[in-house]
C-alpha cells in the first residue's frame, strides 16, 4: 500500500490504514522513545502517546518534507514530555569550545554495536543525553531543539558540546579501564 | 578514528533502529477508527435556544402574572360627584351610597365586585365602633375627618382593601402603588386628595381586591361603609363574602432590556503548538502581527427583584477582534535565460564563434504589506451581578460565562515567510471556542426621563485556543474593555 493512501485513509479515519500504519512505523518510533526515556514502560507509554498525536494531527500534515521524519519528530515529542523534568531546575553549563570533533578515539569504537553505544550514552546525564540524541541521531538544529524543550539556543549549544566532551571523557575512562585490565592480565 | 566519524557511526547505527512491539497491546490501546473524542463543553451550543426558552418562561411567570391578576379586574368609571363632593354629615352619605350601589349595577358589575366591597366594608365595620368610642369627646367634624383616616388605617392593618379610583390623582397611581408605607400625619392637611392617595396606597397592597378598582372615592367609602353597617345590622347582606387576604407572591420581579456596546484591548497570546508542523510565520507574526481594539455589541435581558441587590443577565452579543499584519519583505528571485554569453571572431575573420550558456539574472523584491484579519465572536453571556447604591451612583459587580456558539474569521493570516492565507477559503480558526469567562464593575446613573446609563469595565478570559488543528500557531486572548450601555426597564 502507498504511503500517499495511508495517509489519506488515516485522515478519513479509516481504521485499516491506521493499524498499517501502526504495524509500519511502530517499530521505529519505539526505538526513538526508548532512547529518550528510561524505561521500556515509559517508552510504550510515549509510544501509545505519539500514535494518539500522530492521528490527531494528521490532517494538519500537508506533504512537506518526509512523512517519515514528521512522525520521528512527533515521537521525540511525546518522549521528551516524560522527561521534561529533567529540565525544571536546569543550569546553563559553561560554553566549551567545540573542538572535540577533532579529537582522536580509538578506531576499536568504530565497531560498536546497538547496544553498546546506547550503554556508553546512557551514562551521560539525562539532560545532556536529550540534547545529544535530538542533535546527533535526529538532526535536530539547536533552534529546533530550544523550542522542544523550551530552553534557549544557547544552553542548547552548550548542552551538546558539554554532552561531546563527556562521551570523549567516559570512551578515555572505559579506555584507560581497559588498558589496566590488559596491563593486569599480561603481567599474570 | 576522529570523533566526528564516531558521531556518524552512532547515527548510522541508532537513526534506523527498530525494537520489538507488543502490537496486540498497542492496537488495542489506540482504538483505532473512533474520532478524536469532542471535548466536554463543545455541544453547550446546542442548548442555547432551552436556555433562551428558560429564561423567557421565567420572565412571564415572573413578570406576567400580576398583570394577568389585573387584567380579569372589572374598572368602572365613577361619576365625577363621588369624588369631589365633601362628606357633610351621615344622612347625606345614606343616598350617595345607595347611588353608588345603583351605579354599579347598572354598569352591570359582578359577584367579584360585591366580594371586594363586602370584605372592604366588614373591615371598616369592624373598626367603626372603636373608633367611634375614642372619638366620642371630639367634635362631629373632627370626628368624621379622623374615622376616615383610622379605617384606611384599619384596612391597612386587616389587609382588607378596595381601590379608589381618584381622576385627580389617577397619574400618580403607579408611583405610589409600588410603596406600601402609610403615614397619617400628612393626610390631615389636604384631606381629600390626600385621602385618596392613601387609599390608593391601601389598596395596591391587596392585589385581590384590585378586581374592583376605580369604582369609588373617599366620599363613597365612607358611605359605603355607614351604608353596609347599616344593612349588616338588617340582616348581614353580604355575611355569606368572605374576606380576601392580600397575596405579596411574586410581586417585585421586574425585567429590563439592556442594549450594550463596547471597546475592548485583546491581549494575544502566540505560540507554538503540540504540533510538530513547523509553524514558519510565528516569528513574523510576533514581531510585526498587531492587535487592534476589539468592538462589541449586545443586548441582554435582566431579570431583578425589588430590595434584592443581585440580579441575573442573559442575552446575545456580537465582538470583533481585528488583527493587523505589517509584514516587510526582501527575497530574491533568480531567472535563468540560455543566451550568447561570448562571441569570438577566428584570425582570418571568416569564422564568428558564439558561445551559447546560461544568463542568470538576479531580482531582488523589497517592500512592504498590511494585511488585516478579523475573528467574528457571537456568544450567549449568562451573569449575575450585585449592586448597591453610593453617592447617588449604582455600583455594582457581576461576573458570568460566555458561551460561544458560532465564530467565523475573515481576511488574510500570514501562515509563510511571505505568503497569507484567505481565511474565508481556508478554516484555520475554530467554528465554536466554547466557554469564556468575563466579569467586571458596574456603575451606573439615572437621568431622570432618560433613563438608567451605565459604563462596565470589564475582561474576558478565553481558556481554549482559537486556532484549530489546521493552525499549527496557538492563539489565545484576554480581552479588557470598557462597555456603556442603557437599562429600558419593561416592568
Amino acid at each position: 500500500m502507498e504511503i500517499a493512501k495511508i495517509i489519506e485513509g488515516c485522515k478519513a479515519g479509516d481504521s485499516k490504514s491506521q493499524e498499517y500504519l501502526v504495524r509500519k512505523y511502530a517499530p521505529v518510533l519505539l526505538a526513538i522513545c526508548k532512547r529518550y526515556t528510561k524505561d521500556q514502560e515509559s517508552a510504550n507509554d510515549a509510544l501509545q502517546e505519539a500514535f494518539i498525536n500522530i492521528f490527531k494531527y494528521i490532517k494538519s500534515y500537508t506533504g512537506k518534507g518526509s512523512f517519515e521524519g514528521w512522525l520521528k519528530r512527533i515521537a521525540v515529542n511525546c518522549s521528551i514530555t516524560f522527561q521534561k523534568k529533567h529540565f525544571k531546575n536546569y543550569h546553563e553549563p559553561d560554553i566549551l569550545h567545540d573542538s572535540v570533533h577533532h579529537c582522536e578515539i580509538p578506531k576499536v569504537y568504530s565497531s560498536l554495536g546497538k547496544e553498546e553505544i546506547l550503554s556508553l550514552l546512557n551514562e551521560l546525564p539525562r539532560s545532556l543525553y536529550i540534547v545529544f540524541n535530538m542533535a546527533v541521531i535526529e538532526g535536530y538544529n539547536h533552534k529546533e531543539i530550544s523550542e522542544t524543550l523550551g530552553i534557549s539556543e544557547g544552553t542548547s549549544r552548550a548542552s551538546l558540546s558539554r554532552a561531546r566532551a563527556r562521551v570523549i571523557e567516559i570512551i578515555k575512562q572505559r579506555q584507560e579501564k581497559e588498558n589496566q585490565r590488559v596491563n593486569h592480565f599480561s603481567l599474570i | 578514528m576522529k570523533y566526528s566519524d564516531f558521531e556518524k557511526h552512532i547515527k548510522n547505527e541508532l537513526e534506523g533502529s527498530k525494537e520489538n512491539v507488543q502490537m496486540d497491546a498497542l492496537l488495542s490501546s489506540l482504538n483505532l477508527g473512533e474520532q478524536p473524542k469532542r471535548r466536554a463543553g463543545g455541544g453547550y451550543w446546542k442548548f442555547i435556544p432551552v436556555l433562551f426558552l428558560a429564561f423567557s418562561v421565567l420572565a412571564w411567570i415572573f413578570i406576567a402574572q400580576p398583570n394577568k391578576k389585573a387584567s380579569s379586574y372589572v374598572d368602572i368609571e365613577l361619576p365625577s360627584q363621588y369624588v369631589h363632593e365633601e362628606v357633610e354629615n351621615n344622612e347625606s352619605i345614606l343616598p350617595q351610597e345607595e347611588n353608588l350601589k345603583e351605579d354599579i349595577k347598572t354598569k352591570g358589575e359582578n359577584e367579584a365586585l360585591q366580594n371586594t366591597t363586602n370584605s372592604f366594608t366588614s373591615s371598616i365595620d369592624s373598626e367603626k365602633s372603636t373608633t367611634e368610642k375614642t372619638n366620642s369627646n371630639r367634635k362631629k367634624s373632627d370626628i368624621e375627618k379622623e374615622t376616615v383616616i383610622d379605617k384606611i388605617n384599619t384596612t391597612t392593618t386587616t389587609e382588607a382593601s378596595m381601590k379608589v379610583m381618584d381622576t385627580s390623582s389617577a397619574s400618580s397611581h403607579h408611583e405610589s402603588s409600588r410603596n406600601n408605607s402609610v403615614t397619617a400625619n400628612g393626610i390631615t392637611s389636604k384631606p381629600m386628595v390626600q385621602k385618596a392617595s392613601l387609599m390608593e396606597k391601601v389598596n395596591s397592597s391587596n392585589s385581590e381586591s384590585i378586581a374592583s378598582r376605580n369604582f369609588l372615592s373617599i366620599k363613597d367609602l365612607e358611605t359605603t361603609s355607614f351604608a353596609l353597617n347599616t344593612e349588616e345590622v338588617d340582616g348581614n347582606l353580604f355575611s355569606r363574602m368572605k374576606i380576601n387576604c392580600p397575596s405579596f407572591d411574586n410581586a417585585g420581579w421586574h425585567m429590563a432590556l439592556i442594549p450594550e456596546v463596547g471597546l475592548f484591548y485583546p491581549s494575544k497570546t502566540l505560540e507554538s503548538s503540540s504540533n510538530p508542523e513547523e509553524p514558519l510565520a510565528l516569528d513574523q507574526r510576533l514581531s510585526s502581527e498587531s492587535t487592534l481594539e476589539g468592538l462589541e455589541i449586545g443586548l441582554y435581558g435582566m431579570l431583578v427583584r425589588d430590595k434584592m441587590p443581585f440580579y441575573i443577565k442573559a442575552g446575545i452579543s456580537y465582538s470583533r477582534i481585528a488583527e493587523r499584519m505589517d509584514l516587510q519583505y526582501e527575497y530574491t528571485e533568480q531567472d535563468t535565460t540560455i543566451g550568447i554569453i561570448s562571441s569570438t571572431v577566428s584570425d582570418n575573420g571568416d569564422t564568428i564563434t558564439h558561445i551559447y550558456g546560461d544568463i542568470i539574472t538576479e531580482t531582488t523584491f523589497k517592500g512592504s504589506n498590511r494585511q488585516h484579519y478579523y475573528i467574528h465572536l457571537f456568544d450567549v453571556p449568562i451573569s449575575v451581578g450585585y449592586t448597591t447604591y453610593i453617592g447617588g451612583l449604582d455600583v455594582g459587580i457581576e461576573g458570568g460565562v460566555r458561551i460561544n456558539f458560532m465564530t467565523r474569521a475573515t481576511g488574510n493570516l500570514l501562515t509563510s515567510q511571505s505568503e497569507y492565507t484567505n481565511l474565508s477559503l481556508n478554516r484555520l480558526f475554530k467554528s465554536r471556542i466554547g466557554l469564556s469567562y468575563f466579569g467586571g464593575l458596574m456603575i451606573g446613573r439615572n437621568f431622570g426621563r432618560y433613563g438608567d446609563f451605565y459604563i462596565a469595565p470589564r475582561f474576558t478570559y478565553f481558556p481554549n485556543d482559537f486556532n484549530n488543528a489546521n493552525n499549527a500557531v496557538r492563539q489565545r486572548y484576554f480581552n479588557i474593555g470598557l462597555n456603556v450601555g442603557m437599562v429600558y426597564k419593561i416592568d
